[in-house]
């Protein structure tokens, strides 16, 4: 399944979208690895990896969004799309990004009253870690918020598109 | 407007959007927000944070990019053409030649890649211009690739597993180790096909020789030693129940670096693009994953799943008539909607009423996947029939009709599975207990 990414160098979006979502990806793996080795050869476990680990989920599934919109990398069916002229794609590429925004867009204040509200009722993780859950829950609005911003970009290229 | 009403707009919304070519996770959430607005309002939707939260911090899900990741460092470092090379020399002894190695080595990628994209691109790529040149029948080559790609979702690690395993909680662990008898049983069925079709039309594949020396000999197996180590590293002390699936991914990418250093081309260049498509081929499974999440939520705050349940269950259809309308229901939507989408979608409104009918969920997972397996080579959408036509210069229509052959035999596994649910269900009865 690999994606075969575009030539063209990493905007400074994608950038931070790629080093966030890479750097949680790099700690799921060590963690694991750290709890494998800890398991098997000292008989003994972080107690925290499992915790740490869907932390990490979180930050690997939000984050990596903005790359992916970016670089095209959603899979879609192009059954109708290979039919359609360039006026035709280029009028539902924009109906679909402002669809994509005001999805993410909804989806994202809710994330950001979630948050809020953790900060507030200083909620924090039942676990021995007891970590302040407003912290990876922040993941989840960042992530959504650099996908909106390329979403953004995104719809200004459509109508300008359109336009020309 | 009816409950019922209402989640045929959304479907028809989600079909519709989904055909248009909308991006596939947002075809699925855009229509769960618009169901959850139509029926609950604005306040509907005031759970989203909570149910996004507890939705993705999920330990099950987290093999996913780690499974992921360990398939990209083995691909960016060249050791996919190695498995070829070395199959290619050992199998190609067997009537059908390089066909059968395409079998063998998908079979054989699928144990380190959970997808099938990933395996019918990663064997397609470095098989199919050896095919054409060597004169193999244009649409048996391509149809193999296709079909035996399909086996990158059925012999474990697989992605599909995950995700069922995720939405239906169901043990991983048990659904990866289930899917192995069937995933030979297919290999094997898909490789006597092409013996017996090459045995009555030898003109569909020229004789290949085999290795001529001990060198050749030692050389092909050595080729095979990564993959052998990989393989047995993650899936055997999976199957020895020393590692959760996750520790088992952590364990592969590891192992995956290792063998990769010794025995491909990996360098700080082929580890950056490995990081990068990883990233992008996660966030959009995840998306997916969490977008159907989202749906999954929409449906049950409309309490659609216990509706549906009640007005099957009032049919009081027989197990055969349910499995037979369960049949007719994946193979129509296995030609509409893609891999994923298609567990997404009707797992969360199915679940409930599988475990009414007393039916095994680790069995029906791998049921689940081999109608998926059947999706990825159906037209108009099977994703599998794209990935062979993107790296040929043949037609579409000649790699659906290679893969028919194939269709046929998934459906006869399909048959086996169900009148012996044994095949899926005696290995992840002897396993160890996960830690």
């Amino acid at each position: 399944m690999s994606e075969s990414p575009d030539a063209r160098p990493f905007d400074p979006i994608e950038r931070i979208s790629l080093w966030l979502s890479a750097s949680c990806l790099i700690g799921m793996t060590s963690l694991m690895l750290i709890e494998v080795i800890l398991r098997g050869v000292f008989n003994s476990t972080t107690e925290h990896s499992d915790e740490l680990v869907g932390y990490l989920l979180i930050g690997v599934s939000f984050l990596s969004l903005a790359l992916c919109q970016s670089r095209g990398a959603f899979h879609r069916v192009e059954m109708v799309q290979m039919r359609l002229g360039p006026r035709g794609k280029a009028v539902s590429a924009l109906v679909f990004d402002l669809l994509s925004f005001a999805y993410i867009a909804l989806t994202n204040w809710y994330f950001l009253q979630f948050v809020m509200s953790s900060y507030r009722r200083e909620a924090q993780a039942p676990t021995m870690l007891a970590t302040p859950l407003w912290i990876p829950e922040t993941a989840m609005v960042v992530g959504a918020t650099l996908l909106l911003i390329v979403l953004g970009r995104a719809i200004v290229r459509d109508v300008k598109a359109l336009a020309a | 407007m009816s409950a019922g009403l209402e989640v045929a707009i959304v479907l028809v919304v989600f079909l519709g959007l989904l055909a248009a070519g909308m991006a596939i996770p947002f075809a699925i959430g855009v229509p769960a927000i618009v169901y959850l607005l139509l029926h609950g309002g604005v306040a509907s939707l005031k759970g989203i944070g909570l149910m996004s939260w507890g939705s993705m911090n999920s330990f099950a899900l987290t093999a996913i990019p780690l499974f992921i990741l360990m398939a990209e460092i083995m691909q960016h470092s060249g050791l996919s053409f190695r498995i070829y090379r070395g199959l290619a020399k050992l199998v190609c002894v067997i009537p059908g030649g390089l066909l059968q190695t395409n079998i063998a080595g998908c079979a054989l990628f699928a144990a380190i890649s959970g997808s099938s994209v990933a395996t019918a691109a990663a064997i397609g790529t470095v098989a199919l211009p050896q095919l054409i040149r060597r004169g193999y029948h244009r649409p048996l080559a391509a149809g193999s690739l296709a079909a035996g790609g399909t086996l990158g979702i059925l012999i474990p690690p697989s992605i599909a597993m995950i995700v069922y395993g995720t939405f239906t909680e169901t043990s991983v662990s048990k659904l990866f180790i289930a899917g192995i008898v069937p995933g030979l049983l297919l290999t094997a069925m898909f490789m006597a096909y092409v013996l017996i079709h090459s045995l009555i039309k030898p003109e569909i594949a020229p004789r290949e020789k085999g290795p001529q020396t001990m060198a050749e000999l030692v050389s092909a197996l050595s080729d095979l030693l990564p993959f052998a180590l990989v393989i047995g590293g993650t899936m055997g002390s999976l199957y020895a129940g020393w590692v959760t699936p996750t520790e088992a991914a952590a364990m592969g990418c590891a192992v995956g670096l290792v063998v990769s250093a010794i025995w491909g081309k990996l360098g700080w260049a082929e580890l950056r693009k490995a990081m990068v498509s990883s990233v992008m081929i996660s966030g959009n499974i995840l998306l997916i994953v969490y977008t159907a999440f989202v749906f999954s939520y929409a449906i049950s705050v409309a309490g659609v799943g216990e509706n549906l349940t009640s007005w099957l269950v009032a049919m009081k259809l027989s197990r055969l008539e349910f499995f037979v309308a369960l049949f007719v229901l994946y193979t129509v939507l296995g030609c509409l909607v893609e891999s994923l989408g298609m567990i997404v979608i009707t797992v969360p409104l199915l679940y409930p009423v599988l475990l009414k009918y007393g039916i095994d969920p680790v069995w029906f997972g791998i049921i689940l996947v081999l109608y998926i397996e059947l999706g990825q080579i159906s037209p108009p959408i099977g994703i599998n029939l794209f990935v062979i036509q993107s790296i040929w210069d043949g037609k579409l229509s000649e790699v659906v009709w290679g893969t028919l052959p194939f269709h046929l035999l998934m459906f006869v596994l399909l048959i086996m599975l169900m009148v012996w649910p044994e095949i899926a269900l005696w290995l992840p009865a002897q396993m160890g207990k996960p830690p």
